[in-house]
């Protein structure tokens, strides 16, 4: 285990060095120059012009540039944020991930439960309204795109509103006054987010518990008479768990992107909404931060979820000794 | 019976497809007007004759640019499939066929996965938008782990096969193995699974136009506007959003289809049942 773990950390380590410089060349050489916001300085003279080519080392080849950000990263010295009025770039990220982290961490545990109970149902006890649920699902999360999920239930809560003159929408994120606000506010995107996690998961979760349920060990334990209910709440889970761990690996991608859609669509200040700001004033800084820590997080979280599996599943386990 | 859903399903899914290509191709050759023709003596006009779905703010003709937008949608879903079979089953069938590639090419696909998302697209994006299809390529590049995935256990798992085996013993070479043997099993998968990714990579492309990270005339773009529009911005986003509605059910009735006639070797049921 201990092998597997090093051998996995090594690859991680090579994978994260080619990702790196991917992002970097893209951000440094196609997002425009940190220069550019020069152009609407007003009280900025050709000190700040030398500043920003000192700084970033721009009259050095690329590889100079690439390492003296990679020194500027592993020391944490990080250039502050220059379209967040200089505030440092660790700061900035960190609040905008709290304010992320309060839609989706409530929506992540909502969309687990309601994907175990939907296939735990509607396998051990399927039904006609069941059935047309989970197709309806599968075709919801695939043809219609997660921002006009969310422009469609916004109109129509705008025209519900209008109708009886009550205003749901207060985007302040954690800055809401009191919790109720708080809570109002967070409705609307946390359903599309539940929404669409449960529409990626259902239709692998549903084959998962399936063919759970026609594990030998299983059957044996039904044959046994072991009640279903304890069959349901302990040893189908632990099946299921395989599967549900490999795909919250790319859930974990996709919240960290700060479900980007919903924080522009409802207008929360999230990290999602921070990455488009700085990559449209060219804040090279922020930007390649904030491209590069999801990088790490998925690959740390991969080798993590690999272990956590190993240690679930004795069948894996086994078969990596 | 399930032949006969899947073909009903593969039909439908191929008739919707073509009637809305019809309209995006000859739509704006019949109206004979430009999608970025400014007439500012006609902003925010109602339908008439002349612009059929009424003007925007700007006085551009707003089913010139729907139609555009939609012809967007479907090259970036052409651009989209043929990047990831290219790139996607490539990869797959190289680390099924060729051991000693197996190791590598598992580490280019856990690359593939640790980039792809939301932030690294967003900064990617500007690479690829001058391409014709760009935004498609990108997404092909970035979803290619599915479908290597899926080739390569399917190789791996038809190579335990006696008839393999007695095809390698009598000594059959890699190319002929996989012309004869796997690829006509796994054609009828690869297919859903592409018809599958060109339906995402379509839902993304409206999605990065709605973020205004995208292409300059897309239908996200249009949803976009028409949410920044002073006036009557729900009767304006109802064509968009039925239009890409319309391109990804039908991209899903065909990967549907597909996979229902063209059962998977394995006995399981990918396309479209796992979600990216």
């Amino acid at each position: 285990m201990f092998f597997y773990v090093l051998k996995r950390l090594v690859i991680g380590s090579l994978t994260l060095v080619v990702a790196s410089v991917i992002v970097f060349a893209s951000v440094t050489s196609a997002n425009g120059d940190p220069r550019d916001r020069l152009a609407t300085c007003i009280d900025c003279d050709q000190s700040a012009y030398d500043d920003d080519v000192e700084t970033f080392r721009l009259d050095e080849p690329f590889v100079v540039q690439y390492l003296d950000w990679v020194k500027r990263i592993g020391t944490g010295n990080l250039e502050p944020a220059s379209s967040q009025g200089d505030q440092p770039v660790i700061e900035v990220t960190f609040a905008r991930l709290v304010n992320t982290l309060w839609l989706v961490a409530p929506a992540w545990v909502m969309a687990t439960l309601l994907t175990m109970y939907l296939s735990l149902t509607s396998v051990s006890n399927p039904t006609k309204v069941r059935s047309a649920l989970s197709r309806l699902l599968g075709i919801w999360g695939l043809a219609v795109p997660a921002f006009l999920t969310g422009l469609m239930l916004q109109t129509a809560v705008v025209l519900v509103a209008d109708r009886w003159g009550f205003k749901p929408f207060r985007s302040q994120g954690l800055k809401a006054e009191s919790p109720v606000a708080f809570i109002s506010s967070a409705v609307l995107p946390v359903t599309i987010l539940v929404l669409m996690l449960v529409s990626r998961r259902y239709a692998v979760i549903r084959t998962a518990v399936e063919a759970a349920f026609k594990e030998p060990h299983i059957e044996a334990a039904i044959a046994r008479g072991v009640p279903r209910r304890q069959i349901i709440t302990r040893h189908i889970p632990r099946l299921v768990s395989g599967p549900f761990l490999a795909g919250t690996l790319s859930e974990i991608s996709l919240l960290l992107g700060g479900a980007v859609v919903v924080e522009i669509v409802f207008a929360w200040p999230g990290v999602g909404q921070l990455l488009l700001s700085s990559l449209r004033s060219s804040d090279i800084e922020l930007s390649l931060f904030l491209a590069i820590v999801p990088v790490v997080v998925v690959l740390l979280s991969g080798i993590l979820i690999d272990v956590a599996q190993a240690i679930i599943d004795p069948r894996i386990r086994e078969w990596r000794k | 019976m399930i032949e006969r859903t899947g073909s009903l399903k593969l039909v439908a899914g191929l008739a919707l497809l073509s009637l809305l290509a019809l309209v995006f191709v000859f739509g704006p050759i019949l109206s004979g007007l430009d999608p970025t023709d400014q007439d500012l003596t006609r902003i925010e006009a109602p339908p008439s004759y002349q612009s059929w779905f009424g003007t925007d703010e700007l006085g551009r003709d707003l089913f010139v640019r729907l139609a555009y937008g939609g012809r967007q949608s479907l090259v970036t879903a052409l651009a989209a499939g043929l990047t990831t079979l290219v790139v996607g089953a490539g990869i797959g069938a190289l680390a099924g066929l060729f051991r000693k590639l197996d190791g590598v090419l598992v580490q280019v696909v856990d690359l593939i996965v640790s980039i792809s998302n939301w932030s690294f697209v967003l900064v990617v994006a500007p690479w690829f938008l001058g391409i014709p299809g760009g935004v498609g390529i990108l997404f092909g590049i970035v979803s290619a782990d599915r479908i290597a995935r899926i080739v390569r256990s399917h190789i791996q798992a038809m190579l335990a096969n006696d008839v393999i085996l007695a095809a390698v013993v009598s000594g059959s070479t890699k190319r002929s193995l996989f012309r004869r043997h796997f690829w006509p099993r796994l054609s009828g998968v690869v297919a859903a699974e592409l018809v599958f990714v060109m339906a995402l990579s379509s839902a993304f492309e409206a999605t990065l136009g709605f973020l205004q990270f995208g292409d300059k005339l897309s239908l996200g773009l249009a949803l976009h506007d028409a949410k920044g529009s002073v006036t009557d911005e729900t009767s304006r986003m109802i064509i968009p959003a039925l239009l890409l509605m319309m391109i990804l059910l039908s991209f899903y009735l065909i990967s549907r289809g597909v996979a229902q006639l063209r059962p998977d070797t394995l006995g399981q049921d990918h396309g479209a049942s796992t979600h990216a």
